[in-house]
């Protein structure tokens, strides 16, 4: 009800506006605006229901009513109009010629048939220097002060009437300010208020209020009477710049068809960078949405604007139209042009992506590098790309500068496709310990990721550790099926690296016979001569050492297990190089040669060193499968409260792990406990902890961790879990 | 139904026109020259130079009490072209001559809104103006509608259009029982025939007699959920705000002795916030415009002389400022024989 009264007094008000132009050719004219309003808001159905006119005036009760009544206009126009200079004259008093000519216009729209007196100059004829005074305080847009003045001599000098055009450009200016108060603030029912009760406001001599309107019209959903507003503006107004500006705001404000409609009124081209603005709206969006099409003319006119100029706003436009429109090439072409043409970042980012998408990998990732300071969306691009170039098959050859970027840059960014890219190009190269690592970081950093897992579980396979594949059977057996088939003889291939893509990923339910060999240890195939690594349980955040440990060498045939001359970690046989060259012996998985070079560190390096050394021996221990010489590492070393906790927790973990796969799954979960005064339980240590509980039978404690899990992150192999202890209840209930 | 609106009528009376001497000589001129910018903004002078709807609903009432006509013209006009610019049609709260654009938020207080609309009404009456009648004609209309909840059988004042009811707080509804600006609900229901004034101003009393019932002062946040108690964040004190509660009271006549009893005897030693808990003061409050209100109280309820010195007026900071020239206000138009 009210919104339709608003609607409709706004309607009868641009009506107006149109009948009339821009002062009318009645002078009372633009008074019908207040009047349809006050008939339309009478019933008292708005929240505001003042009555213009009166809740201006200042005059008392006793006084005549304003001529701004409604209800004088007809009388006004048949009898000789008195017209009130003194407004003029006070403005060529003060040599104000811009104030001057507006109201000599004003007043000749209002009074067609009035001539101007001749001597403007002379003082104004009542000589009355209070009313000067006023109408200076006027010009200085002094209005509380003015309302003070006015109410000061009403009282001195009851006979005295505040003069009718004083009051009126009062009331106009104190509205054209509230109305841009109402619009800072956002009250845009109130900016339509005012603008409908005033509609003195609404002309060519103040265009801001017009626009103000428009703006609260827009933001009402009423973007007709927005369009409205402004073909007032175009209808009436002659100022370029404030034309073009009616344009560029209904540009930003209106649709594509309000704006053709107000593009109709265009004089003499004033609009050509309009229509330039709207086809590259039009690019743009069909850039985002193919389901868009473009006018061909919109194509070639921003063609030729992009041709024609120096600055490559619409190449990267056309870029990224030609990108998402499946011509990299053409894209290519645009974003190069962009980029000569100091493009910046955006276009970086749109030749990157597009020489990605035409497989120019090492090209792109090399223009990416320059810049990755530019913003998210630059290393976005260079990360898409940089983990194409790493995962081609077979294995591209990469200077060493140029994985150590990739490196730094997925490890800055922690983003996890890429770490699963460096994973496998270390993987195809044959360097299967990197490989693991970086699979696992990328498994760290994306729970969910299934291509890391993959690796993972490949990397792990050929490393052939047993416990460290079983648990990620128990995460991913039941939602991967390339996973889950690892284990099974029937469908064991060789696995291929560049198994990269995410669409492998299927969910599936897990079938009896599947869920039987996960929740059964596997058998461990280690023999006792097997002296290898079963597995580093560090799920703690990747040492920086290893980014450094991609080999840039590619190999052209697979290795088991490659020697590695030592050399390749440096000759340092003291302190901290003892200690890097500890580092990088354990991560090429030699841990005898890492603890001597470990102990070296130890002895000889300041207290840092040697605590850093006898952690990497403890590591080192581990990894021969030494738990017990790992824990007198851990335990003879000086190691800070911190370092030790989460010593002794890792060697918890390796107890547990041993007798899990031991079956002694009491004494597992004993280990756990303790485990817990030292570390918080990972995720993964209390997913084998639920599975502690299946082993034992004890399906209520199993179900209580699951769920606990499930609930926390919606893990999906707790789900498994609580799923296989349903199949087992239930198997036993038939 | 006749009764009553011949008692309010007398009650306008009793505003507009036994107004003319209630301020000291030169008092008001004081404190116009004090905190009234020449662009008719009222100055919280201590509170970073911000104006608020409060600060200009007192200046609207002291220049209509003062019979300023002109001072009034100028604060309003800043006060229409500044603040009252909300789409409901009342003020936002809050303009800060350090911020652009200078409304920093839009809420309304409905205290402000309160005032306001009650000097419109005493200026239009004192002055015929309809046009300042018609806008707190306007104002209240505009309040009762977003301000006012019927809940419970009582007519609760929101402090604000947002953020204090069920919805917008665990222990919503809370108000402010001295946002309860006594004097105006009557004048309210007399510009609109809107019985829920009177509803709300009974609301308010029955709220405070609760409290007096329990030997407690009002905190200056209540929850309304339950059985009030005080609002949750806010601390449980009787403080700045809560302080006019009693001079609210006096000035409309609804002083009784038990109603007033505990802001009595929690100033026994002097006005102070106190601690709701304790009953200890917290804070003094040693300017004569926090003074006088004790020093009311006490000549009003046990006819002990006022100090001399607090019946004069000079101006220190904005908000004492004011409520000293409420209370001599107060004092010279109820109780002569205190002054």
């Amino acid at each position: 009800m009210h919104v339709r009264q608003v609607f409709l007094a706004i309607a009868a008000a641009s009506a107006v506006f149109y009948a009339v132009g821009r002062y009318g050719p009645r002078g009372d004219a633009s008074l019908d605006a207040p009047a349809l309003w006050s008939a339309t808001a009478a019933d008292g159905s708005t929240t505001e229901a003042s009555a213009p006119g009166l809740e201006l005036a200042q005059a008392p009760t006793t006084a005549q009513p304003a001529p701004a009544a409604p209800g004088q206009s007809g009388q006004r126009v048949q009898r000789p109009p008195i017209v009130d200079e003194s407004a003029l004259r006070y403005f060529a008093s003060q040599g104000d010629t811009r104030r001057l000519e507006a109201e000599l216009a004003r007043l000749r729209a209002l009074y067609p048939e009035w001539k101007p007196p001749a001597d403007l100059t002379s003082p104004a004829q009542t000589g009355d220097a209070e009313l000067d005074r006023m109408w200076r305080l006027f010009a200085d847009g002094k209005l509380s002060e003015l309302r003070a003045a006015i109410a000061q001599r009403g009282t001195t000098d009851p006979n005295w009437r505040v003069p009718d055009d004083l009051i009126a450009r009062l009331d106009t200016a104190e509205a054209a300010q509230r109305l841009v108060n109402a619009s800072n603030a956002r009250q845009w029912e109130q900016v339509i208020r005012l603008g409908t009760e005033t509609p003195a406001l609404l002309t060519c001599a103040n265009v801001d209020a017009l626009w103000r309107v428009a703006e609260a019209f827009v933001n009402t959903a009423r973007p007709e009477r927005a369009r409205d507003a402004y073909a007032y503006v175009l209808t009436n107004c002659t100022n370029p710049a404030e034309r073009i500006g009616t344009m560029q705001k209904a540009l930003a404000t209106l649709s594509d068809a309000l704006t053709e409609q107000l593009l109709a009124q265009e004089r003499q081209s004033e609009f050509s960078s309009i229509r330039d603005e709207l086809a590259r709206r039009r690019i743009g969006r069909a850039a985002e949405d193919a389901r868009l099409t473009v006018p061909p003319d919109d194509l070639r006119r921003v063609e030729a604007l992009a041709n024609a100029a120096t600055t490559p706003d619409d190449a990267i436009l056309l870029g990224f139209y030609a990108l998402h429109r499946n011509d990299p090439l053409k894209a290519e072409t645009w974003f190069k042009m962009a980029l000569s043409r100091n493009g910046g970042a955006k276009a970086a980012e749109g030749a990157v992506l597009a020489l990605g998408a035409n497989q120019k990998y090492q090209e792109a990732e090399a223009l990416g590098a320059q810049w990755l300071e530019a913003g998210a969306t630059n290393r976005k691009a260079y990360l898409d790309v940089a983990t194409s170039l790493i995962t081609q098959e077979p294995p591209p050859r990469l200077d060493r500068a140029v994985l150590e970027r990739i490196a730094k840059t997925v490890g800055t960014d922690r983003y996890a496709p890429g770490a699963a890219g460096l994973g496998w190009y270390a993987y195809n190269a044959g360097q299967i310990s990197p490989a693991a690592t970086w699979f696992e970081t990328a498994r760290n950093w994306d729970r969910g990721y299934e291509p890391a897992a993959y690796g993972l579980a490949l990397a792990r396979q050929r490393l052939r550790d047993q416990a460290g594949l079983r648990a990620i059977m128990a995460e991913w057996g039941g939602r991967s099926e390339r996973i889950a088939s690892l284990l099974d003889p029937r469908r064991n291939r060789a696995p291929r690296g560049q198994d990269v893509s995410r669409q492998d990923l299927s969910v599936q339910e897990r079938n009896r016979q599947d869920l039987a060999a996960e929740t059964t240890p596997i058998p461990d195939s280690r023999s006792p001569t097997d002296a290898g690594p079963r597995r580093i349980a560090r799920t703690e955040a990747l040492r920086p050492f290893v980014e450094a440990e991609i080999d840039s060498e590619p190999v052209s045939r697979r290795r088991v297990r490659p020697p590695q001359p030592a050399g390749g970690c440096g000759n340092g046989i003291a302190g901290a190089a003892a200690l890097q060259r500890g580092w990088c012996l354990l991560n090429l998985k030699r841990p005898a040669a890492a603890a001597l070079a470990f102990e070296a560190a130890m002895r000889t390096g300041n207290s840092q060193v040697a605590s850093d050394a006898a952690t990497g021996k403890t590591y080192a221990k581990l990894q021969q499968g030494l738990t017990a010489e790992a824990g007198v590492a851990a335990a003879s070393a000086n190691l800070p409260p911190a370092r030790r906790r989460e010593l002794s927790a890792l060697l918890l973990s390796e107890r547990f792990f041993a007798q899990y796969d031991a079956k002694d799954f009491d004494g597992a979960l004993v280990t756990l406990s303790e485990r817990a005064r030292h570390a918080p339980e990972t995720t993964d240590l209390m997913l084998m902890r639920g599975w502690s509980y299946f082993n034992l039978g004890r399906y209520d404690d199993a179900s209580k961790v699951f769920t606990t899990l499930y609930r926390a992150n919606g893990s999906p192999q707790a789900l498994a879990g609580l799923t296989a202890i349903r199949d087992i209840t239930q198997r036993n209930r038939y | 139904m006749k009764k009553l609106l011949a008692m309010l009528a007398a009650a306008m009376m009793c505003l507009t026109s036994g107004v003319q001497a209630t301020l000291p000589d030169g008092a008001w001129e004081l404190y116009r020259q004090k905190f009234v910018t020449p662009e008719g903004r009222v100055v919280d002078d201590i509170n970073g130079g911000i104006s608020h709807s409060e600060s200009q609903g007192y200046g609207l009432l002291l220049a209509c009490l003062a019979g300023d006509r002109s001072s009034f013209a100028l604060i309003f006009g800043f006060t229409r072209t500044e603040m009252l610019i909300r789409d409901d049609g009342l003020a936002a709260w809050r303009w800060d001559p350090k911020a652009s654009p200078h409304v920093t938020d839009i809420n309304n207080a409905s205290d402000g809104d309160l005032l306001i609309a009650q000097a419109l009404a005493c200026a239009g009456a004192r002055w015929n103006m309809p046009a300042y009648t018609a806008a707190a004609r306007q104002i209240a209309r505009s309040l009762a509608k977003v301000a006012l909840l019927k809940r419970g059988g009582e007519t609760w004042l929101m402090p604000g259009a947002a953020g204090f009811t069920e919805k917008d707080r665990p222990d919503g509804p809370v108000v402010n029982p001295s946002y309860w600006i006594f004097e105006a609900f009557p004048i309210l229901t007399q510009l609109t025939g809107d019985q829920s004034w009177m509803r709300t101003q009974a609301t308010g009393l029955r709220l405070l007699d609760t409290f007096a019932k329990e030997k407690s002062l009002a905190p200056e946040w209540v929850s309304v959920k339950g059985p009030p108690r005080p609002a949750d964040g806010f601390p449980a004190q009787f403080g700045y705000n809560a302080i006019r509660i009693p001079l609210y009271l006096m000035r409309s006549g609804l002083a009784d002795k038990a109603r007033m009893e505990p802001f009595r005897r929690a100033w026994v030693d002097g006005p102070a916030v106190i601690d709701i808990k304790t009953g200890k003061a917290v804070e003094p409050l040693l300017d004569p415009g926090y003074r006088i209100l004790a020093a009311a109280m006490a000549c009003t309820l046990d006819k002990t002389a006022i100090p001399a010195d607090l019946k004069t007026f000079q101006p220190t900071a904005y908000y004492p400022s004011t409520l000293h020239l409420l209370s001599l206000s107060m004092l010279r138009e109820r109780y002569p024989q205190c002054m």
